[in-house]
This record gives C-alpha cells, sequence and structure tokens, in this order.
C-alpha cells in the first residue's frame, strides 16, 4: 500500500470526526437557543446574535481540524 | 472620515506586504476552470503530461485525485488573470537580495537576464516543503541564493483586493453625499445605510461600551463592509476570492489583534493590562502562596489565548470561503468523473446551484461573525475596565461577554 493512502484516509476519518464533534455542538446549541426563544420570544433578538457567536466558536474548531485534514490530504 | 481613509489605506498596504504570494506551479498553462479542463484535455493528454487528470491510456477516464488537486491549483494566486482562454498579464514587483525587479509579465521574466521560472515539478517539491508553500515561481539563473523576497507583485488576488477597494469608494462616497442632502435614503444610499445601521445597532452597540462604540465604528464598518466585499466578489464567474487567501485574513486578523490590545492599554493603563493576564487572580482574596501558583498556571493559558482568537478569526474566514469554492469545484468535477450530460444536469448544475445560494448566505454571515467577534474581543477589553469602577452594565453585553470567554 502507498503511504500516502494512509495520509488520505487520515484526512478523510479526521475530517469526519471533527464534522460530527462540530454537528453535535451546533446541534446542541441550535436546541438550547430554540427552546428558550419558545420560552421567551421577547428576548430572542439577543438570544439569536449569542448563538451566531457560539456557533462560529465551536465552528472554528471544527475549521482547525478540516483544515489540518486538508494539509494531510496536500501531502 | 480621516479614520476611515486612513484604514482602508492600512488594509491595503498591509495586505500587499503580508501576503507571500501562493503561485501556481505552470502560471502560463493552468486552465482557468472546469470546462476548460474538459475542452482542453484530450490534446494534452495525448502529451501524455504527468499533471494532467485524464489518464494518458485512456482517454475516458479521469483520477479524482488529480481533479481535486486541479481544483485546489483553481483557488491559489496566480501572476496572471484568466478569462476561460483568455489571460492577462499582470505586472511583477518584488525586492530580494539582489534589489528591486519589475517586470510586466511572467513571459518577460523568463525573457530577462537574471531570473528564471523554476521548473514545475521541482517547484512543486519545494511547495510541498513549506507548510503553506511560500515560494517564489522564478529563481535566479546563476543558482544564487535570494534570500527574504518580498513579493509586491500585483497578482490576481490583489488586483481583486483593489476592485473590491474601489467598489466601496465608489458606493460609501456616493451614499455619503446623499446622505449630507436627501433624508429619505433611496438606491445605492439606501443599501449602504440600512447595512451600515445594521452593524451598528446589531454589532458594535451590544457589545462595546458607547463610549468607545462610536470612535471604534469606523473599524468595524471597513471590516464588515470589506470582508463583505470581498466574499461577494470572489462569487462571480471567473474572479478570485482574496479571502480564500491565508495572507488576507491573517492581516484582517491581526489589525483586529492590534487594536484590541491598544484598547486594552488605552483603557486599563500598562500596568492595569499586565495583570489582565493573571485572569483576575491578582485581586482575588487568596493565600499569597496559592495565589502564585494560580497565577503561574495562568499566564501561559492567558498568553495563549492572546494569540488563539486572531488565529480562530483567520482560519474561520479562510476555511468558509476556500471550502465552499472546494465543494462547488467538487460538484462540477462530478460532471467530469461521470462523463455523463445526465449527471451533469441531475446532480451537478442543482446542486452546485444550491451550494452557491450557501455560499451567498455564508459571505454575508462571516462578514458578520468576523465582525461581531471583533467587536466582542475589543468589548471585552474595554469592559474589563469597566468593571473596576461601576457596577452599570447592560445585561445584553454582559451575556455575550459571558459566552465569548
Amino acid at each position: 500500500m502507498n503511504p500516502s493512502a494512509f495520509a488520505y484516509l487520515s484526512a478523510g476519518l479526521g475530517a469526519a470526526v471533527a464534522v460530527v464533534g462540530a454537528g453535535v455542538g451546533i446541534g446542541k446549541l441550535a436546541t438550547g437557543a430554540l427552546e428558550a426563544m419558545g420560552r421567551q420570544p421577547e428576548l430572542s433578538g439577543g438570544i439569536r446574535t449569542t448563538m451566531i457567536i457560539a456557533a462560529a466558536l465551536i465552528e472554528g474548531l471544527a475549521l482547525f481540524a478540516l483544515v489540518i485534514c486538508i494539509i494531510l490530504s496536500g501531502k | 472620515m480621516t479614520l476611515r481613509h486612513f484604514l482602508a489605506s492600512v488594509f491595503l498596504v498591509l495586505g500587499f506586504f503580508v501576503s507571500p504570494v501562493l503561485a501556481s506551479d505552470e502560471p502560463s498553462k493552468t486552465p482557468a476552470s472546469a470546462s476548460e479542463i474538459k475542452s482542453t484535455a484530450p490534446e494534452k493528454s495525448e502529451e501524455g503530461r504527468e499533471n494532467d487528470i485524464w489518464k494518458s491510456e485512456r482517454k475516458d477516464t479521469i483520477d479524482a485525485g488529480k481533479l481535486f488537486g486541479k481544483i485546489i491549483q483553481h483557488l491559489e494566486d496566480t501572476y496572471e488573470l484568466h478569462f476561460i482562454s483568455v489571460k492577462v498579464p499582470l505586472p511583477i514587483l518584488f525586492n530580494d537580495g539582489f534589489g528591486f525587479h519589475y517586470f510586466s509579465s511572467l513571459e518577460n521574466l523568463e525573457a530577462s537576464a537574471d531570473y528564471k521560472l523554476r521548473d514545475p515539478v521541482k517547484y512543486d517539491e519545494q511547495k510541498k516543503a513549506k507548510l503553506f508553500g511560500f515560494v517564489t515561481p522564478w529563481e535566479r539563473r546563476d543558482g544564487k541564493e535570494t534570500g527574504f523576497t518580498l513579493d509586491l507583485s500585483v497578482t490576481a488576488n490583489r488586483f481583486f483586493l483593489v476592485v473590491a477597494m474601489v467598489v466601496l469608494l465608489l458606493l460609501t462616497s456616493i451614499a455619503g453625499r446623499r446622505a449630507k442632502t436627501v433624508l429619505v435614503p433611496k438606491g445605492t444610499h439606501n443599501l449602504i445605510e440600512s447595512l451600515v445601521v445594521y452593524v451598528r445597532d446589531e454589532i458594535v452597540y451590544p457589545n462595546v461600551e458607547k463610549k468607545w462604540a462610536d470612535k471604534l465604528m469606523p473599524y468595524f464598518l471597513t471590516i464588515f463592509f470589506f470582508i463583505f466585499a470581498i466574499n461577494l466578489i470572489g462569487l462571480f464567474p471567473l474572479t478570485k476570492t482574496p479571502t480564500g487567501n491565508l495572507a488576507v485574513t491573517v492581516t484582517l486578523a491581526i489589525c483586529t489583534f492590534i487594536l484590541t490590545q491598544i484598547m486594552g492599554i488605552r483603557t486599563m493603563g500598562l500596568a492595569e493590562y499586565l495583570k489582565h493576564f493573571t485572569g483576575g487572580l491578582h485581586s482575588m482574596d487568596i493565600p499569597l502562596a496559592m495565589k502564585i501558583v494560580l497565577i503561574m498556571i495562568m499566564v501561559p493559558i492567558e498568553f495563549i489565548g492572546l494569540f488563539t482568537k486572531p488565529f480562530a478569526l483567520t482560519m474561520r474566514l479562510f476555511a468558509n470561503m476556500t471550502a465552499g469554492h472546494i465543494v462547488i469545484g467538487a460538484l462540477i468535477g462530478l460532471a467530469l468523473l461521470f462523463q455523463s450530460i445526465v449527471a451533469g444536469f441531475a446532480v451537478s448544475v442543482p446542486f452546485a446551484l444550491f451550494i452557491y445560494l450557501l455560499e451567498l448566505l455564508v459571505a454575508a454571515l462571516q462578514a458578520f461573525v468576523f465582525t461581531m467577534l471583533s467587536a466582542v474581543f475589543v468589548g471585552m477589553m474595554v469592559h474589563e475596565h469597566h468593571e473596576e469602577h461601576s457596577e452599570h452594565h447592560e445585561a445584553d453585553s454582559h451575556v455575550i461577554v459571558e459566552v465569548a470567554i
């Protein structure tokens, strides 16, 4: 087996794991935000802003992993 | 107004200086788009070129890995503009150990006495040896080391940065002139004013203290409009996305980083600014020995935290803009991979269109997120100082700051 095949394999697996983690995180975040908005619709503006910031932070972590995977697949 | 102009020029200058260019390995031969790969590929496969996505033995199959390589290559910066088959050469300016050099195009560089283009295969290897591939595509004819090269060439990315700047200057100056005379906004004026008001009311005011918010508005407006304009320009066919280049996003993040630290020092004073690296431990009522141990743990963490913020800003913008383009390229590539018109119309076109529309959302969202996080970081610095002197907080800003920490 070509050694670079392992790099591709690990890049693909790494991307998958990172995306699963981020997906769970953002899913939980959205659940919480939607429940809060349902309970207190008058606060929905502030909650949405806060949610987007938190989502961006979670997404940032996932993107770190994805960048590493892209670099790995380029080797 | 003057501050805004100053910041715009700072962006431009930094963008020029900080970005070492990601050049494509075959600047004069790179196909501009996937459609061109298809139209020109059969002749190339007869030449049996190593880099070709078409396997030389069978003309009807494609190597998916090479196709992906082509997509990545398409996202890289080039020293000329590609409009399908028309190539517009851009000037090359650089300063290295042998002084300042100017060439009007890559062909002129190849024809010069001192410099020549690198061998494509060796150039590929050299790029892979460096993390982000910052290698100039040219070298000295006499084989001497050039030392540090300051590349000031007008590359495709820089060209579109300037396009974004010109468009923004036009739009904002039209809107600004109208705003002085007309009370009810209309047309261009309405477009710009609604965005400006949105940035002010939804991003800056909830996060930054009012006293500083008005003073810092020009900065936040500049980064918001700049990123938004670049992202949108990248969505036009046949253009490049400068925000899909690490150098550009690093520059933007450095601007926010510098502003954050300056605001911290200005509002807290240097001594208090240095003390905030202890994470608030210095003022806590705990035994001295414990305090020293905790501070020894906290200071490195806070210090690393200082740099992860701009790093996250950089990577978020870069990865978001790059990822969308790679996905569109891969979906179009599917039609080439399956070699079928049905697959093209049934899969590639609708999915690529969907991702394209999603990219429109992402273009706006990333500009929003970048500006929002910049405002939160600056707001945190201003806020920390504020906390010690008065107990009046806006509930809104407090919640957001807590989350961001």
